[in-house]
């Protein structure tokens, strides 16, 4: 049944990858049938991963023959977890897509549409795929296709830029992953991941494949220092696209960690868990804090992806610690805070991103500093992105606060896990920077929406702004609803954590989420008295019916006289709280971080003390670029130069070259 | 056998010294004649019949058509003389004898002795050839020397190569020489001059 739906959902895809490009001639054709294959192939995927749920996990293996060997889909709970994530925001961002595509119609559809359906698709295979070398092709054709939707508007520079740094960057984390692969293959001589569970490697080259896989799938989730590519390329790729990008394809590194640490290498020593845990924390500080500085709106939501990875990663790097230290259960509540994170911020991810694209396909700007006064022209944008932006920001009552709460509750038991004086101050500090990230986040959400939706619109662009079509509120209601239904009613997403995780040795999840509220309240009995979520849900309604009926009762709203404000002028836009000037006070508190660059100068031409007009730039410039890609930069550039004389340009040296280069071979060959 | 080797290396390090376009082609002729005859031995030594054809080829192609183009062309470059250090192309030719043999010596020692080495020398001597000069004609003598040492390689090693592989080694010879003779004359015709050596002119 699995491998029918399966092999239903591959050719749903195929068929949207090829008709779009038959269908070239009439662009609105080729938005239905392409993004309504996607749609329905998202579906699928849905429904493979329930199926995978309710019936078990299933293997099926394609003789494929030679170069490469046979093909062996494996869907096991873990995939199916990732592939429910993917089903989820997929149909979300394809329904909206049906709506936001118009923009494009001018601009090569239906090559967008077939590599939308692509990108989906080569998604589903990394999920699915279990055999290295297809995994590695899957992988490649994940990035390739996101390359090409990333330089997809390559009028502009920028994007085409962003794409190439996009490219080079995950074609260096593909190099780390290939060599662990590789190393793993040549010790269980089997190419499939079934076979690596339990591999007997040397303690060094179990090192090695940890680090190899850290960088390479952390260069693909984005985590600080290897995040460059990301604050880049997701604002370039259209706005459904940078959903599924930020929302379930930097996920799929997420996946392949969770195969390496918690399948293929098992558990490892205490210190791969605090490594993990010190990159986690520096990308969820760092990642909030540029976050902040953004204006751009794409660029802030690209940023706070970076953090997210982050406080994914405490979950998963605390888990890795727990696993060490033979704390089975508390290891479990760790890596389901980190997966359920996860699955959270795929949701109300994908949802800032689809309504960043509301905007931008509205006003055709994504300087949040030109927007404003959203909220009256389009409502309903506004509430949706005002629903992601509050369960990014872990409000109660909404999914990303039960995730962070269990994120907290893992932390909260990580002292006692670690030995030595340094760690144990190391992991109180963590929680207190994880509280400081989510505060710093919540700043950012407020400025995002504040900025954007409320006050009066900053320029014509906003101004003429209009609600969007339909299928694209669709898209973002889903996924609204999402979040409230994870928010308040977690234990069935909980439930499928059990089932995701109880596969894997190390790990002890069965009696984690016994009690009624999700806390994982240990030590104290069978909880009495405790609330749950929909009780919550219900006294806020209460209290919403209670000041609906304070307001009518108060009666009708009247004018009141009163001093001046203004002096006397109608307020007007400029008169606004700036984005600029929201982030300020951070600014001036990080300034030793965020490396500050403010310059006022006075334009002394009409008046020579003091000026008439002043002007002000701020900037930032960003540490790990300077410390870390600069100096690498100037020494390829430096050995480039060195190299660049044998390009003469005269073909004799050339072959030359080749001769040489066959004489030297011949020697080196006989071992002379 | 070896003594047409030995005709055949001689014949090549002599290349190395010449700087006449004219008496190059004729050396050329010669070495192509002497491969037509070790053809012609091998198919008597072994009585293959294909061997006979491979031979007639090999005079037909190398010694007739080949030859007699490259005649054509330097009858029109009569001011046009290879200017290059001889010397250092020579020593070089005698490494490349001396490397061969040793690495025949060591890899295949049951095949020391026979032709092979001399087959890898003509090639890097070919190769040589190609690279150290800039003159477009011998450049194309450079080809066809490397093409005869790896006509002589097939020869020692497998006794004759299948005949479809040896034809089609030969049109292929025969498309590049063509090819490279109206390349030739271009040259002459846009440049005034076959120096090759003036074509860096195009790089970027």
């Amino acid at each position: 049944m699995t491998e029918n739906i399966y092999l239903v959902m591959l050719l749903l895809f195929s068929a949207g990858i090829i008709l779009p490009i038959l269908t070239s001639g009439s662009p609105k054709i080729t938005n239905i049938l392409a993004h309504g294959l996607a749609v329905l192939g998202c579906l699928a995927i849905v429904a493979c991963s329930v199926e995978v749920f309710m019936t078990g996990g299933v293997t099926f293996t394609y003789a494929m023959g030679l170069p490469v060997g046979s093909l062996i889909i494996r869907i096991d709970n873990l995939s199916a977890f990732f592939l429910l994530a993917l089903g989820v925001v997929g149909t979300a961002a394809s329904i909206y897509a049906l709506g936001y595509s118009r923009e494009y119609y001018k601009q090569r559809l239906g090559l967008m549409a077939a590599l939308y359906n692509c990108f989906i698709l080569s998604m589903a295979l990394v999920l699915t795929v279990s055999q290295v070398a297809y995994f590695l092709i899957a992988w490649e054709l994940m990035t390739v296709v996101s390359f090409f939707l990333v330089n997809h508007e390559y009028e502009k520079t920028a994007n085409t830029r962003a794409a190439y740094k996009y490219i080079l960057m995950t074609t260096l984390g593909t190099v780390f992953i290939t060599t662990a692969f590789l190393i793993l293959t040549m010790t269980v001589h089997s190419l499939d991941f079934q076979m690596f569970k339990g591999a007997s490697l040397t303690s060094t080259m179990r090192n090695i494949v940890f680090f190899c896989a850290l960088l390479g799938f952390g260069t693909k989730a984005g985590v600080i220092p290897l995040h460059i590519w990301l604050p880049e390329a997701h604002p370039a790729a259209p706005s459904h696209v940078s959903a599924l990008m930020s929302g379930i394809m930097i996920k799929t590194a997420i996946y392949g960690m969770c195969r390496f640490f918690l399948e293929f290498l098992g558990v490892g020593p205490a210190w791969w868990g605090e490594v993990v845990l010190f990159l986690a924390i520096i990308s969820s500080v760092l990642g909030v804090l540029y976050a902040l500085m953004q204006n751009d709106l794409k660029r802030l939501l690209a940023y706070s992806s970076v953090e997210n990875i982050g406080i994914i990663l405490l979950g998963i790097g605390a888990g890795m610690v727990f696993m060490s230290n033979n704390q089975p259960v508390l290891a479990g509540l760790a890596f389901a805070a980190g997966l359920f994170h996860l699955f959270n911020h795929a949701v109300f991810k994908s949802l800032l991103f689809l309504g960043a694209g509301s905007v931008l396909y509205s006003t055709h700007t994504k300087n949040i500093e030109d927007l404003g006064g959203l909220i009256k022209k389009m409502p309903y944008t506004a509430v949706f992105f005002l629903t992601g932006a509050a369960a990014i920001s872990a409000l109660p009552t909404l999914n990303g606060f039960v995730s962070e709460w269990l994120t907290y509750q893992s932390l909260f038991y990580l002292p006692q896990a670690v030995t030595g004086i340094l760690p144990r101050l190391g992991s109180v500090l963590l929680i207190a920077l994880l509280g400081l990230t989510g505060a710093l986040a919540a700043n950012c959400f407020v400025k995002a929406f504040g900025v954007t939706f409320l006050a009066k619109p900053r320029s014509k662009h906003a101004e003429q702004a209009k609600e969007v079509p339909a299928t694209m509120l669709t898209g973002m209601g889903l996924l609204s609803l999402m979040c409230f239904a994870l928010g308040v009613w977690p234990q069935g997403m909980l439930k499928l954590l059990q089932g995701v995780l109880s596969q894997f040795a190390g790990l002890e999840v069965s009696t984690l989420f016994n009690h009624q509220w999700y806390a994982a309240a240990f030590n104290i009995p069978q909880a009495n008295g405790v609330i749950a979520m929909p009780v919550v849900v219900g006294m806020l309604v209460l209290g919403l019916i209670a000041a609906v009926l304070v307001y009518n009762f108060n009666g009708k709203p009247k004018n009141v006289e009163g001093e001046t404000w203004t002096c006397g002028i109608i307020p007007n836009a400029r008169m606004e709280y700036t984005a600029t000037g929201f982030a300020q006070p951070v600014r001036r508190a990080y300034k030793a971080f965020l490396r500050t660059k403010d310059t006022v100068t006075a334009d002394k031409s009409l008046n020579p003390y003091h000026g008439v007009k002043m002007k002000m730039t701020v900037g930032i410039s960003y540490l790990i670029d300077v410390w870390l890609y600069r100096p690498v930069k100037k020494g390829i550039l430096f050995l480039v130069n060195r190299v660049k004389p044998l390009q003469s340009g005269n073909l004799q040296h050339y072959i030359g070259y080749v001769l040489l280069v066959t004489v030297v071979i011949l020697i080196l060959g006989v071992r002379w | 056998m070896t003594l047409l080797t030995i005709l055949l290396l001689a014949g090549a390090v002599i290349l190395t010294r010449v700087s006449s376009l004219r008496t190059a082609v004729g050396i050329l002729g010669l070495q192509s004649v002497i491969v037509a005859l070790a053809c012609l031995i091998f198919g008597l030594k072994t009585g293959e019949f294909h061997m006979y054809i491979a031979a007639v080829l090999t005079a037909v192609i190398k010694v007739g058509l080949i030859v007699y183009s490259l005649w054509r062309v330097t009858l029109q470059l009569k001011h046009e003389r290879e200017i290059a250090n001889f010397n250092v192309s020579f020593l070089l030719a005698i490494v490349a004898i001396i490397v061969s043999y040793g690495f025949v010596n060591k890899v295949l020692p049951h095949m020391a002795g026979e032709t092979l080495g001399a087959a890898i020398a003509l090639t890097m001597i070919g190769l040589l050839m190609i690279i150290a000069r800039s003159q477009a004609i011998m450049q194309v003598v450079g080809l066809i020397t490397m093409e005869n040492g790896l006509y002589l390689l097939g020869l020692s090693i497998t006794k004759g190569l299948p005949l479809i592989i040896e034809m089609g080694i030969f049109f292929d010879i025969l498309v590049a020489v063509v090819v490279l003779v109206i390349l030739t004359h271009r040259l002459k015709y846009s440049f005034e001059t076959t120096d090759t050596s003036i074509l860096n002119e195009l790089k970027g």
